[in-house]
């Protein structure tokens, strides 16, 4: 009934905001009270997997076992802070005139947010391969109307790229899911064949292996599409830096980690299937292949937003790479870092957010010396920065830490790749640094002045005042999880890494 | 067993069908206008009820005839529809611009297809094997189908021939899965059935918003974002 209710509230919430628009505070309240409401089920679950294991529904539809309650938890929490930190944001466009339609338009991205997070909460609780499939495509339908929401040249430019290429990509993937379907039904015959995660994954060793490598070559280019990886990330720096910038926070956050997670339910039925390392060395090509494509984007970019973007292509990657060394140590690691992660990037974005709105910008060049001028947002982007390139004693530097110290216990290929992977994280480290620091305290070249717009109603506390809750926790997060993590994560991070035994086995062979 | 036909009529069917999707993909690449177009994709969509249809007579379950009758609804009906709406309220003219001009198409798309079959020889059997029909034609013209629909994408310059590469990339992985394993579980074909026509409303949308924007669909001209 749990999981069920975890699908009923975003959807009700979402129809709420629509059919209410009239009422701004209304839909505003419903907005943060179904926010809450979903954080608050949802974390009810992971609870339970925690303590009992493996859930499912009375239908059998839903099968939520610790990997999809780590999503869950990520999902829930980034989408909670996201719908707190949009009350404000969309207020000061409704009032400087950006949002077309004016409240028509507030109530369909409400709408747009809770199908986006209903969506994502989807895809990581259905049991069924071709109904994760189904879930991660509506994902990009419902987030593509959010990146196209001011109806800009520009914005209509993002979401048509992204709309296309990433269904495109994922109708690659129907195609892994279809040779997935085959090699079940030639093994199980079809009558006993099935595509729920649950029953192929305990019994995977039937499979046929070329059929299932073949099959994960489709899945990984196509899920990959949306994952963000080099090359196929080129959808993406776009999306995010023409989305509101709650959008921006959820997309970069939680969504491109949707992607990996179904790369990754693949990965753990195909490395069982060969026997072999085949789909791990490919997340490990793959990842050490977007890091670096990221690294000349971040040195030389212009657009805060954008910037942000190149560093998710960065991170996911590093997480691909985690995965693909895999094992205990390697599947923790990439859990913690995809979580540390999620909360510092979508940090990030909203920190962005609030700036590029403050002064009607996203140019680099045009925000130099911003902590002179807006001291919080200056403080909490020099906060983010340096977290986010790993410096020490914030989160990322203890899974970074932790993803290279499980390459050097690995395969060959993942040592190979964590030495590659440490050069071209130094790049990045000092690229973000030197554009983090010219925002924080470089000379302005024009005295940066906020921007007002005509019926610009001006900041209130109260507005601030959410902004501030919504962000003081995840800042708060990103502190504690450097120092420590706290035991019940671990515990649910070692089920994960028993969800994931087959690559285990493998990665120890 | 009180079937309609048996399997190895449904797999003649099939492998017929199969040819003349990929048929009908070879005269999408050379058509000139928009119009068209459309209505190619709704033929496209006929076959491949038949073909489903062909497969849900071999039993006569529920199910597989559901998952027909969804096929022929979103496939013949709906999706044609919407983009012939769409097209209609587009202030442009009606010409698919192509950036190879035909005579350069035609020798491309054919070669294609040469790549298709080419490529699936080894794993031909998918198709005729225990549990899919024996349509020989059947994986090598999925294939096909769905390169022609990427090649109809990147030499297209019309937002909504884009559309129209997409669905007959989703076209060509339905046939597959026709014929390969009777199609997908009837839940999920039920599903993607909704993302497909979801997502081809809301491209229509799209497609729509950049006409009032910039007088123009081509897409070439949406390139302000790089970097």
């Amino acid at each position: 009934m749990l999981l069920i209710a975890l699908l009923v509230v975003p959807l009700v919430t979402a129809v709420v905001c629509r059919l209410l628009y009239r009422r701004q505070h209304v839909i505003e309240w419903a907005n943060a009270i179904g926010s809450a409401l979903t954080f608050l089920v949802a974390g009810i679950a992971v609870v339970d997997v925690a303590r009992s294991g493996a859930q499912r529904d009375p239908t059998g539809l839903l099968y939520v076992d610790a990997l999809s309650a780590v999503m869950l938890g990520t999902i829930t929490v980034v989408g909670l802070a996201a719908s707190l930190v949009s009350i404000g944001y969309l207020r000061r466009d409704l009032g400087a005139g950006h949002v077309l339609d004016g409240r028509r338009g507030l109530g369909w991205y409400y709408f747009g947010f809770h199908i986006f997070i209903w969506t994502m909460l989807a895809t990581v609780s259905v049991d069924n391969l071709g109904l994760l499939w189904v879930s991660v495509e509506a994902t990009t339908l419902a987030s593509a109307l959010l990146v196209g929401f001011y109806r800009t040249r520009a914005a209509l430019e993002a979401a048509w790229k992204y709309i296309i290429l990433c269904t495109v990509g994922i109708t690659f993937a129907l195609f892994g899911v279809l040779l997935t379907y085959y090699a079940a039904v030639q093994a199980a015959g079809e009558g006993g064949a099935s595509l729920d995660w649950s029953a192929l994954s305990a019994r995977s060793g039937e499979l046929d292996p070329a059929m299932m490598q073949l099959a994960f070559v489709f899945i990984l280019i196509g899920f990959g599409t949306k994952a963000g990886f080099a090359p196929l990330h080129t959808w993406l720096a776009d999306a995010h830096s023409q989305a509101p910038s709650p959008i921006s926070g959820v997309l970069s956050g939680v969504l491109l980690a949707c992607a990996l997670y179904a790369i990754l339910r693949f990965h753990v039925i195909t490395a069982d299937a060969t026997g072999s390392a085949f789909s791990s060395n490919l997340l490990l090509a793959f990842g050490v292949f977007s890091i670096a494509v990221a690294v000349p984007f971040i040195v030389v970019q212009r657009d805060l937003k954008r910037l942000l973007a190149y560093s998710s292509v960065e991170h996911i990657g590093l997480m691909a790479v985690a995965f693909g060394i895999g094992g205990p140590l390697g599947t923790a690691a990439g859990l913690l870092h995809l979580v540390n992660h999620a909360l510092t990037k979508s940090l990030l974005f909203f920190v962005a957010g609030d700036i590029s709105q403050r002064f009607g910008t996203r140019r680099i060049s045009a925000l130099r010396g911003i902590v002179r001028v807006a001291p919080l947002a200056g403080w909490l982007l020099l906060f983010g920065i340096l977290a986010i390139t790993g410096l020490p004693p914030f989160s990322i530097f203890i899974s970074e830490i932790a993803i290279a110290s499980a390459g050097f216990s690995g395969s060959r290929e993942a040592l190979a790749a964590s030495v590659l992977v440490i050069v071209l994280l130094g790049l990045i480290f000092a690229g973000l640094l030197a554009q983090g620091l010219r925002i924080v305290y470089g000379s302005p070249a024009n005295r940066l002045v906020p921007a007002t717009h005509g019926s610009d109603p001006g900041r209130s506390w109260r507005e601030d005042a959410l902004w501030v809750a919504a962000v003081v926790p995840m800042v708060a997060a990103v502190v504690v999880f450097g120092l420590y993590v706290p035991g019940p994560v671990t515990d649910l991070f070692d089920d994960v890494s028993a969800v994931l035994q087959p690559v285990s086995a493998t990665a120890s062979r | 067993m009180n079937d309609l036909i048996s399997t190895g009529q449904a797999g003649t069917l099939i492998n017929a069908m199969a040819l003349g999707l990929l048929a009908l993909g070879l005269v999408s690449v050379l058509v000139k206008h928009l119009e068209t177009a459309i209505v190619l994709l709704a033929g496209q969509g006929l076959l491949l009820g038949a073909a489903s249809g062909a497969a849900a007579a071999t039993d006569m379950a529920w199910r597989p005839w559901a998952a027909f009758a969804v096929a022929v609804a979103v496939k013949v009906v709906a999706i044609p529809l919407i983009l012939w709406f769409a097209l209609s309220r587009l202030p442009v003219h009606h010409d698919v611009e192509s950036v190879l001009p035909i005579k350069l198409a035609f020798p491309v798309a054919v070669a294609i297809i040469a790549v298709a079959y080419w490529v699936v020889e080894p794993i031909r059997q998918v198709s005729t094997g225990p549990h899919g029909f024996d349509a020989p034609n059947a994986l090598p013209a999925a294939l096909g189908l769905l390169m022609l629909g990427l090649f109809m994408m990147a030499s297209r310059k019309r937002a909504l021939t884009q559309v129209i590469g997409l669905v007959t990339m989703e076209n060509a992985i339905f046939l597959a899965a026709v014929a390969a394993t009777h199609g997908l579980p009837l839940a999920v074909e039920f599903g993607i059935a909704m993302d497909v026509l979801t997502g081809v409303a809301l491209m229509a949308l799209v497609t729509h918003e950049i006409g009032q924007r910039l007088a123009t669909t081509d897409i070439a001209r949406l390139r302000s974002l790089r970097g």
